[in-house]
Order: structure tokens, then C-alpha cells, then sequence
């Protein structure tokens, strides 16, 4: 239903702002039907769905994270797949592989047996587990959008997708991910322990006789091309320029004061916790996840232009997990989060 | 088209909206610095003004130089916070997002209205926007017509005017304090403690003596400053300063300075030295001893050439006929303090007693005089002794004016007329009348 402000969509294909609206809200009412609680980190998945990122999830284990990924790929009704990351798991377990087939003629050939990455929605779970080599192999998926497999090329199906999990415990034996690889996850999203209510509800819902029917939004056929519809029309959100020199200067506040990395700019807001407890600050994708983020946030508000309020929403999971910090950080027990509230605060006076 | 020229219109009326914003809050910045200031300034000036009407000369130059510091200063702040409260266009549309809870909206459309805007939402912003102009309108924005700094610059202009009046009202207790003060005091040399004076006094008064009188003064002004040592440079700036405040304290003020107070010094020694010399002027015929004293003898009425202006009251007192020393010989019972009165046997009474008492006539007539003699005749002198304390607490002690009082309100004042030489035949008859 339209609201009196709102003018009709441009054209017949392309939703407009209140269908944008409608259909976020409604795909995640689906999802809180079998996710209960995390409604900032369900939205906060979605927004980077929309956005045409991917995000890393991180939670401690039966906190829902694989539930959560399974309902999203249920509720879109887009293919879905799920990797479990061990070590022992090798890159073309994931990417696919060319193997010997015999043919109907009985002649034998090499055929591409496409890997569980081919698909819309993908679930890496525990990518931590896998060797650097498995994980660069997903990693070059989601960053390109194709696999490479011998000499030919394969693209992934748009839209693509991807959610990866991390377990912040049991870190033996585990390969962390380095931070370029970090970088290309457009958010963070942290799954935490749920509280006493929404346990007792989690209780009821998962223990009793009947299971959360989880409805799609889009039909089979259609789902695909209205997600890359409605993800068009994020592109089409206005942002001011003033906008996107705050998204810059929060980007540059998170970089320390370190001449040979930064180079002759230094930042014009200086934030203490920085310059004491980061070793690298936030890379320029973390300026491009502020400013795609406070897009759909814009659009879930009715908006067709970004506010500086969007973009302090979304600094927390656009910048911490791209901010490395130095042993006197772990030493001192500083966390990343405290560092992106210092730097949204050091920054806002700077709004025109 | 059509649709296009609607979307142009409500553009262009989000943009004059803007407008009018922006003009509000530039105009509370304008009156926020032209009050402020104008405090500022009235504040200053009242407290200078005040300064000027109640303090001394340096105290005043102080406080001055202290206020036109801290005027300066506040009134740099205030400019700065003046043009930090202006705003430019797009300051105006971000602060009308911000009190209008618009989010960003009326920023972006005015600057990508000036970029040309090619995105597919962009017709949707404008409508958008449009449809709640009512939340941005000026008057919603920015309700003030005046900005708060008016209650500031009429608190400043009750309080100047308060503390002006205040400070004129102690001075003009002052003026009047120093209305009754007397123009003519008379003074025994003998009685007088010199020291050296507060330098920020001006000079106020003129001292009139005779020669020995005036030379024993400059003895006792060496001695009181004998032991004041020179303060150098220092001492040179500070009378500077003062001399400079004293002037502007004047200039604010509008005060004249008082005319100084005339100061006739009176010696015991001199006028017993000379007593015996103005009675034997007084009784030689014909004595015109005076006539050789500088001063003395002439029917002049201010300072002679050649004599100093402390004996010109002398001359004064002595020129007239009629003079009370003339007719008792008793200059020696008169009061010593009157230097002025003929009765104390001052140096320029003795021509005047050896005219008017005709006793030589060898020695009767004086050289011509060009200028006429004076008037005061059939006058008595009242005099009385200084009091060594006052009765207000603090206040300066008490010395009594000199008064000249005619005898007779009746008496028509002589008309004085310049001595001329007497011709010679006529001077024959006029020693035979006197030997008769």
C-alpha cells in the first residue's frame, strides 16, 4: 500500500521504495518465525544481502547461525548449499572438479562436476577449520563471482550469496582467516547467547510436536530476478556528498597515525584508541560497506537519501571486523567494538 | 511535460523554503553580533565613565586600558561565534533536517539539484520532500524573530545608566564639597608643613608673597624635597600617564578645573623686620620711601614690571586712600597673616602711608604713572586666625577667607585716576599748603 508521499515506481519491472520496504519486512517476520531473537543481526544479514555483499557470522555454537542461513535460503527460495570447513577439505571440494565421465557413446571425457559453491546462497560453516588454500578458493568465488576450474571459466548464479561462519572458541587448529580475507565480507554479524525469555520461546518452538512453517516470499521462478531488482534500486539511493565525505572521514579516523602506511593525508580526526591499540586501520571497502549499508537502511525508512544517522547504524558492522589491533589491545582487553564507537563519536562533530 | 514542470515547481518552492531559512538564521547570527557588541561597548563606556567620575588619574588610566582588553577580546569572541552561528546554504538545510527530523532530505536536494541528479529516485525525493514542507518551515525551523543577546544589550543599557549616575552623583557631592572651598586663603609662613605633594595633583594655587617671604619658601621647598630622591625614569612615565589620564578623565568627565586658590603667604620675621621702616614711612613728611620699592608706591593694579607677582596684593591693598593702617599708625596690632593690609607694614605700604599722611612734603609728590590707581578705598579688612582642625572628620582644616568690606554701602567708588606729574608752579603752592 502506497503512502500519500510516495510516487508510483518508474517502471513496471522495478519495485519501488515502498515495495522494497514491504518485501524486507516481510522476509524478516519469515525468518523470525524460526530464528527467535536477533532481529538486529537478521537485519543486519539482510541489508547485506540487498546490498550485494556477504557477511561473516560469528557466534559461539548453537546460537543459530546455521538455522538462520537455511530460513533466509528457504524464505527467498533460492538454492541453498552448505559447507561444513574441516581441514582436510581441498579447494575443489568446494569450487567443483573436472572428472572422467563416459558418454553415451562410450567415448570419455572430462565434464566439470560443479561444487557445492554453485549455487544462490551458500553457508560456509566454520571457514576458520579450513586450510588457507580452501579458504582463498571460496574467498576468489565471492570476490569475482566465478570459479575457475582448469582453463574454463564458470560464473556463480546471480544473486550470490555467501554467509560464513567463525566459532570464537575451540581455536586450536584452526587457520584465521587473514585480514585481506576479512575485508571482503561486507559486514559482521554477531550471533550472541539468547536471553532467559527468547530461550524459553527457542524451548517451545523447537521442542514441541509442530515446526515453524517458514512461508517464501518469491516464487521459484521470479525469486532471483526481483532479489537483483530490489538490489538495483539500492544502487539508485541518492547519497549527498557531505554524506560520503562523513563515510570517508570514519574510514580514515579508524587508520592510526603511521607515515609509511597512511602516506602524506593524515586523518583530520584524531582518535587516541587508535593511535594506541590499532596496528591497521579500515580498508576503502569499509567506506563502500557504510555507504551500500546506509542504503538500505534509507530505503527500509522510506527514503530515497542516505542520513548520517545510517551510517553511524551500521559502522560497528561495517569497520570492526576490518580493523586489526596490536598486542597492547588484547593486552589491555580492547576490542575493536570499543574503537568503532570512539571513532563514531570523534567523528560526528565533523556533520555539516 | 507537464509532470517535469510540476516536479520543477516543487523544487523550486523546497528551495525558496530553504531560502528563507537560511535568511532567518542568518539574521539572528547579524543581531546576536551588532547587540553583543553594542553591550559590549555601552558596558565599556560606563565603566570608563565611571572610572573617569571616581577615581584617580591612574587608577582611571588602569582600569581604561583593563576594559579596552577585555572589550576587545569579547568582542573577537563574539564575532567568531557570530559567524560560526550563520550558515551557509547547505548548513541551513542541514540544520532544518536536523530540528525538522528530516533526515537528510533537504540536504540532498539542494545539492544534487545543482549536480543534475540522474538517479531513478530522485523525482521520488523531490515529491518526498515536498510533502512535508510543512515540517521545514521557517517559522518551525527557527521560531525567534530577535535573537536573546537584545535582553543583553538592555540589561547593559539600565546597568550604564545606573552605575553613570551613581558615579555622577558621588562627583557631584564632590563639586559641592568643593564649591565651599574659599578662593582667597591666607597663610603664616611659619605655619605651613611643606612636603612634597601626591604628584597626581594638579597645581592649585598661586602663591602670592613678598620677595623675602617667597625666598624663604623656596628654602623650605628645598628642604622638604631634600630627602625625596628622584625616581629616574620610572617616575617621569608615571607623571606621564598620570598627566595623560588626568586629561581624558577631564575630557570625559567635562570638568573645568578649578581656578586655583589664591595663596598669600604671611612671615612674621619680614613683617616685624618692616614695621618699624612702614611707621617711620608712615610719619616722615613727604616719605615716599615706597616710591623706590619695586612695586611700591604705584597706582598700578596688577604686577608692575620689575616686581613679582606676590606683591601685588600688597600694592593693592596700599594704593587706595583711606586705608584703616593709614588712619591708626597700628600696623604692628593688625594681624600678621595679612600681607594684603596696609596695617601690617607690608613693603608696598609705605608710599601709601607717606602719601596719605602728608607728613613730608619734601617727599610729596611720586613719579607719574600711566595707570590709573585703585579703587579699593573706605573698605575694612576682616580677618581672622586659621583653625588647626575642621569639624568633619578627615576634612582639610579650615582657613578663613580674607574679606573687603566697604564701610558705607552708600559710598561711591572712587574713580581712580592716573598720577600725572604736577607742574612746577603748582607744586610751590602745594608744599606751602602742606608747611602751613
Amino acid at each position: 500500500m502506497r503512502t500519500e508521499n510516495e510516487p508510483q515506481s518508474m517502471t513496471a519491472e522495478q519495485p519501488s521504495i515502498g515495495d522494497f520496504a514491504r518485501i524486507f519486512r516481510r522476509i524478516q517476520a519469515e525468518i523470525h518465525k524460526a530464528i527467535i531473537g536477533h532481529e538486529r543481526a537478521v537485519e543486519e544479514l539482510l541489508s547485506a544481502l540487498f546490498a550485494g555483499g556477504h557477511v561473516l557470522i560469528e557466534g559461539v555454537p548453537g546460537t543459530g547461525k546455521t538455522t538462520l542461513v537455511k530460513t533466509l535460503g528457504l524464505v527467498l527460495n533460492l538454492s541453498f548449499n552448505r559447507i561444513q570447513f574441516t581441514v582436510d577439505l581441498m579447494p575443489a571440494d568446494i569450487t567443483g572438479t573436472r572428472v572422467i565421465l563416459s558418454g553415451a557413446d562410450g567415448r570419455r571425457e572430462f565434464s566439470f562436476q560443479p561444487g557445492p559453491i554453485f549455487c544462490h546462497i551458500l553457508l560456509g560453516d566454520e571457514i576458520n577449520r579450513a586450510t588457507p588454500k580452501t579458504q582463498s578458493a571460496l574467498l576468489e568465488a565471492m570476490a569475482e563471482l566465478q570459479v575457475t576450474a582448469g582453463a574454463t571459466t564458470y560464473p556463480l548464479p546471480p544473486p550470490y550469496f555467501v554467509m560464513a561462519t567463525l566459532n570464537p572458541i575451540e581455536m586450536e587448529g584452526t587457520y584465521p582467516l587473514p585480514e585481506a580475507q576479512l575485508d571482503r565480507f561486507l559486514f559482521k554479524v554477531r550471533l550472541g547467547y539468547p536471553g532467559e525469555d527468547e530461550l524459553v520461546r527457542i524451548i517451545t518452538a523447537t521442542t514441541g510436536p509442530e515446526e515453524a512453517g517458514v512461508a517464501p516470499v518469491f516464487a521459484v521462478e521470479e525469486a532471483a530476478e526481483r532479489l537483483e531488482a530490489l538490489k538495483r534500486l539500492v544502487r539508485e539511493v541518492i547519497v549527498a556528498p557531505p554524506i560520503e565525505q562523513y563515510a570517508a572521514r570514519m574510514v580514515r579516523a579508524t587508520q592510526p597515525e603511521n607515515p609509511r602506511i597512511i602516506g602524506e593525508h593524515r586523518s583530520p580526526v584524531r582518535v587516541e584508541l587508535v593511535n594506541r591499540y590499532v596496528s591497521f586501520g579500515s580498508s576503502p571497502r569499509g567506506a563502500l560497506a557504510l555507504i551500500l549499508g546506509a542504503k538500505v537502511r534509507a530505503l527500509l525508512d522510506g527514503r530515497a537519501n542516505i542520513a548520517y544517522d545510517d551510517i553511524d547504524q551500521l559502522a560497528p558492522a561495517a569497520l570492526e571486523h576490518r580493523i586489526m589491533l596490536n598486542y597492547a589491545a588484547h593486552s589491555d582487553n580492547v576490542d575493536a567494538a570499543r574503537i568503532v564507537e570512539q571513532v563514531v563519536k570523534a567523528v560526528r562533530p565533523t556533520r555539516v | 511535460m507537464a509532470q517535469r514542470q510540476r516536479d520543477e515547481q516543487k523544487l523550486w518552492l523546497i528551495l525558496f523554503q530553504l531560502k528563507a531559512i537560511r535568511a532567518r538564521i542568518n539574521s539572528l547570527a547579524a543581531q546576536y553580533f551588532a547587540f553583543s557588541a553594542l553591550a559590549i561597548v555601552i558596558v565599556g563606556a560606563a565603566t570608563v565613565v565611571a572610572a573617569a567620575l571616581a577615581l584617580r588619574p591612574l587608577g582611571f588610566l588602569l582600569i581604561a586600558i583593563i576594559v579596552a582588553i577585555a572589550a576587545c577580546i569579547t568582542i573577537i569572541r563574539v564575532i567568531r561565534t557570530a559567524l560560526r552561528s550563520s550558515a551557509s546554504p547547505v548548513k541551513a538545510a542541514s540544520m532544518a533536517d536536523d530540528r525538522g527530523g528530516l533526515k537528510g532530505r533537504l540536504m540532498t536536494v539542494l545539492l544534487m539539484s545543482e549536480s543534475g541528479q540522474t538517479s531513478e529516485l530522485w523525482r521520488y525525493l523531490v515529491e518526498d520532500t515536498y510533502g512535508r514542507r510543512g515540517e521545514f518551515e521557517p517559522a518551525k525551523i527557527e521560531p525567534r524573530w530577535f535573537s536573546r543577546s537584545i535582553f543583553a544589550l538592555l540589561t547593559a543599557c539600565i546597568l550604564a545608566l545606573f552605575v553613570v549616575r551613581i558615579a555622577r552623583l558621588g562627583l557631584d557631592s564632590h563639586t559641592l564639597r568643593m564649591r565651599g572651598l574659599p578662593n582667597q586663603v591666607t597663610a603664616e609662613l611659619g605655619n605651613l608643613d611643606i612636603r612634597p605633594a601626591d604628584p597626581g595633583l594638579e597645581p592649585n594655587a598661586e602663591i602670592y608673597a613678598d620677595e623675602a617671604t617667597m625666598q624663604k619658601l623656596a628654602n623650605k621647598f628645598a628642604s622638604a624635597q631634600g630627602n625625596a630622591n628622584d625616581k629616574g625614569g620610572l617616575s617621569q612615565w608615571l607623571n606621564k600617564a598620570r598627566n595623560l589620564a588626568g586629561a581624558l578623565q577631564n575630557e570625559i568627565t567635562g570638568q573645568q578645573r578649578r581656578p586655583p586658590v589664591e595663596l598669600r603667604l604671611t612671615d612674621k620675621d619680614v613683617a616685624a623686620s618692616e614695621q618699624p621702616r612702614s611707621h617711620h614711612e608712615a610719619t616722615a613728611p613727604g616719605g615716599n620711601n615706597g616710591a623706590n620699592r619695586p612695586g611700591t608706591g604705584k597706582s598700578s593694579r596688577g604686577p608692575e614690571p620689575g616686581s613679582t607677582p606676590g606683591q601685588m596684593p600688597g600694592q593693592l591693598a596700599q594704593n587706595g586712600p583711606g586705608f584703616p593702617g593709614q588712619l591708626g599708625n597700628d600696623s604692628s596690632q593688625t594681624s600678621p597673616s595679612d600681607v594684603g593690609s596696609p596695617a601690617s607694614g607690608g613693603a608696598g605700604s609705605g608710599g601709601g602711608v607717606s602719601h596719605g599722611a602728608g607728613s613730608d612734603p619734601e617727599h610729596l609728590f611720586g613719579p607719574p604713572s600711566s595707570q590709573p590707581l585703585g579703587s579699593d578705598s573706605f573698605k575694612i579688612t576682616i580677618d581672622a586666625q586659621p583653625s588647626d582642625e575642621s569639624s568633619t572628620p578627615g576634612a582639610p582644616a579650615y582657613i578663613p577667607p580674607k574679606i573687603r568690606a566697604p564701610l558705607n554701602d552708600r559710598q561711591h567708588e572712587d574713580e581712580p585716576i592716573a598720577r600725572a606729574s604736577v607742574p612746577a608752579a603748582d607744586q610751590i603752592t602745594i608744599k606751602r599748603v602742606f608747611e602751613r
